[in-house]
């Protein structure tokens, strides 16, 4: 029955006819799968061998466990056909089941993703016998159960508690922000063992880290053929499954109550200027911002990145710069001394701060967000263009004022030269006018209005699809920075940028009224 | 008030099947008129009311609001009239009172009129205590009333409504009745549509049966059902019409 049920939300999901949405996930998850594995080929051959594996399943661990703090609130509670299911014969457990395994699925996604070209590296330059095949199946399989499990009790957790007391949401935001800032912190170390050094003392870093973390050691002793080890793994994941379905299913339904109950203000007073008019930009602005601060998914999903831009850009600041060189891998012994490191990093950070812009995207998810909505919206006595401008702005202006924080820490502390400085601030507004449009044109090209659960707004073509191409352009400047430098590359690849981004933004708003309402 | 002529509005399948939901549809509210509209489920009624109010593209015909052409003007024809859905679908993150302030902005509802007018109207729903919370906390009926308080608040000169009794506690029909009165005296006309036969008799004047997108009968009330009952009517016509072909 869980099965069944599965099977239900991932047909109303994943609808068979859009042959054009299906090859483009598929194109945008080969081209992934192309980018880990020239990283895993690359530290495979460097002599990190397990540790590959290893880290690909540590790094798989911590986007699950982010993914799954902001999903537990619409996956788990509150779907919209939450009422039909309960009102059905069948066992609350069986419903927990069908909603986690609906998790489930959506995560192995990115296992295969991590843990194939992982596998095929380690056993391509290590050669360890046909053994490998099974075991990396079972591993793939199993890899992400234990940390979506404890993402969803920690979401669960912080969903409950956000449904106890008043300003829940921003308990909510808080809790979503500490396990991301944990995540980042962790991700750092990571990045750190993977350039401290060769292959090899990777591969000891790595196993040290092994070591101390109990899934990990076991999964780490399966990789290397341990046949106990994997199947102490697969046990220790089902068993965590099972006992999270049987001990959360108990009380699913008071937890749902608590989660889902919106708290309510006591008698409403008028007051003066309550009622004062705006104009209509204002109006949909206003809207929009709601929609968003109303949805921690949606809000941790689109702006995940601004967050961990404002960390780093902070991190820069107020950490010595000789021991933040060596996080983000520069190599401290080219530039000997504090004055040359800075000198060395700062015409990369215009890009690096335009990369973290660019994997922010509201307009991605901000049109199937509207849901049945839009039927009204579009209703209104307002052109398609105004409702698209809103939804445009929104994205621009939350980079703004990430950007501006950015910027004036960086400007103060690293007092660039005048061009740099520019660049601090422009490039990254240019990609998240990149991102804005680009998000929106395939928001309109693959709308997803009929969900059920915000979480599969979030699985859809549209923002799956500009995530991942705002990862991918914003990178651009960075290969032809190799070869001809920074500046020159800059100078190439910017108006290349912008030119792309007023193609977007003229796709996008020419014709917008017959676009929009086609979209019902 | 309203005027549509030759209206037409296909659906197309998965598999290339096109289902026509509304097949020329000709039909006109006067001012002052409560006009309603009537049909089995999937008759088209929603269809037509969502393209009158510009949430939906039609493939042919010509919709008028008060004398100005949908093709032409649709800011416009939009800014006059006010639908609202069989099932409200609302922000339910905002507050009651933040969903009536944006819908007023969008309208250009001047302030001074926007305070008076929403303790008017929803001081009649019952629902002005609770305008400060979030529309998430609201029931299915106080969502409609938030739903119809927002319609009214521009004063629209048509006002479209889907099933608007569905979901209403009788004092809140009542009240509605009244509001819809108001509109009348006002000049303005209702185009409703409804599955309850019996309040469409009582207070509509003029009324329209349709079935299979296409009119069965259309014009005042007293010369559609003669001396029989509108339900008795409803049933010839559309069983009869079922049967004939």
């Amino acid at each position: 029955m869980a099965a069944k049920l599965t099977l239900l939300y991932y047909r109303n999901t994943l609808k068979v006819g859009s042959r054009k949405r299906i090859a483009l996930y598929i194109i945008c998850v080969l081209l992934m799968c192309v980018s880990v594995a020239t990283q895993c080929f690359a530290l495979a051959a460097g002599g990190a061998g397990i540790s590959v594996p290893i880290l690909m399943y540590i790094s798989n661990c911590l986007f699950c466990l982010i993914a799954g703090v902001p999903s537990a609130k619409t996956m788990l509670f509150g779907f919209k056909d939450y009422d039909t299911q309960m009102s059905w014969p069948i066992s609350e457990r069986v419903i927990v089941a069908s909603r986690i395994s609906i998790f489930l699925i959506a995560e192995e996604i990115y296992a295969f993703l991590l843990l194939i070209p992982a596998f095929s590296a380690y056993a391509y330059f290590e050669r360890p016998g046909w053994h490998i095949l099974p075991i990396a199946v079972i591993l793939t399989l199993t890899a992400p159960i234990i940390p979506s499990v404890i993402g969803s009790i920690l979401g669960g957790f912080v969903a409950w508690l956000g449904g106890k007391v008043r300003g829940g949401n921003v308990l909510q935001y808080i809790g979503l922000a500490v396990v991301i800032i944990a995540s980042v912190s962790f991700s750092m170390m990571l990045s750190h063992f993977t350039r401290s050094g060769a292959g090899s003392a990777i591969a000891e870093d790595v196993k040290a880290l092994a070591a101390r973390i109990g899934p990990v050691g076991l999964f780490s002793g399966a990789a290397a053929g341990n046949w106990g080890d994997l199947l102490l793994f697969a046990l220790l994941s089902v068993a965590v499954c099972v006992l999270f379905v049987l001990i959360f299913g108990r009380s699913f339904r008071r937890m749902n109550s608590v989660v889902t109950a919106v708290a309510t203000r006591g008698k409403f007073k008028q007051k003066k200027g309550l009622w004062k008019s705006s104009g209509v930009l204002v109006a949909l602005l206003k809207k929009e911002f709601a929609i968003l601060f109303g949805s921690p998914l949606y809000l941790i999903n689109s702006t995940i990145g601004l967050l961990i831009m404002v960390i780093i850009s902070a991190v820069l600041v107020f950490v010595p710069i000789s021991k933040t060189a060596g996080v983000f891998g520069i190599p401290a012994d080219i530039l000997p001394g504090s004055e040359g490191l800075i000198a060395y990093m700062l015409p990369y950070i215009p890009i690096g701060l335009g990369w973290f812009s660019a994997i922010n995207c509201t307009t991605g998810m901000s049109i199937s967000i509207e849901g049945k909505r839009l039927s009204s919206i579009v209703a209104l006595p307002v052109k398609a263009s105004g409702i698209l401008l809103a939804k445009f702005l929104v994205n621009i202006i939350i980079n703004l004022a990430a950007i501006v924080i950015c910027g004036i820490l960086i400007t103060a502390r690293f007092r660039p030269p005048l061009l740099i400085a520019v660049e601090i601030f422009a490039i990254p507004l240019l990609f998240s006018w990149f991102i804005a449009a680009l998000g929106l044109r395939m928001n309109m090209w693959f709308p997803k209005l009929d969900w059920t659960s915000e979480e599969q707004v979030k699985q859809s073509a549209s923002a799956f699809i500009t995530s991942f191409a705002g990862m991918i352009f914003a990178i651009l400047p960075i290969m032809p920075a190799i070869f001809i430098g920074v500046r020159a590359a800059m100078l190439w690849t910017m108006p290349v940028v912008a030119l792309v981004s007023v193609l977007f933004t003229l796709l996008v708003f020419h014709d917008s009224e017959r676009k929009l309402i086609n979209l019902i | 008030m309203l005027k549509i002529t030759n209206l037409s509005k296909s659906y197309k399948g998965n598999k290339g099947h096109v289902h026509k939901a509304v097949d020329g549809l000709s039909l006109s509210v006067r001012p002052g008129d409560i006009y309603g509209f009537i049909g089995h489920n999937g008759a088209g009624k929603t269809t037509t009311l969502r393209c009158v109010a510009g949430s939906l593209a039609f493939d042919e015909g010509e919709i008028i609001v008060d004398g100005i052409s949908f093709a032409e003007d649709p800011i416009e024809c939009k800014r006059r009239m006010a639908y609202v859905q069989d099932n409200p679908e609302l922000y339910d993150s905002l507050t009651a009172h933040k969903y009536l302030k944006f819908i007023a902005d969008v309208y250009r509802v001047p302030s001074d009129a926007l305070k008076t007018r929403v303790e008017y109207f929803a001081g009649g729903f019952e629902i002005l205590d609770k305008l400060g919370d979030p529309i998430g906390s609201y029931s299915h009926g106080m969502k409609q009333k938030l739903a119809l308080v927002a319609a009214l608040l521009h004063e629209p000169k048509l006002l479209m409504l889907d099933e608007p009794f569905v979901g209403l506690d009788p004092k809140a029909y009542v009240t509605l009745r009244g509001f819809i009165g108001e509109i009348r005296e006002r000049g303005g006309a209702i185009f409703f549509s409804t599955h309850v036969l019996d309040v469409a008799e009582k207070i509509c004047n003029r009324v329209a049966i349709i079935k299979n997108g296409k009119p069965v009968t259309e014009g005042d009330m007293q010369s559609v059902k003669g001396d029989a009952s509108l339900e008795h009517v409803f049933f010839e016509l559309t069983e009869g019409a079922q049967n004939g072909s």
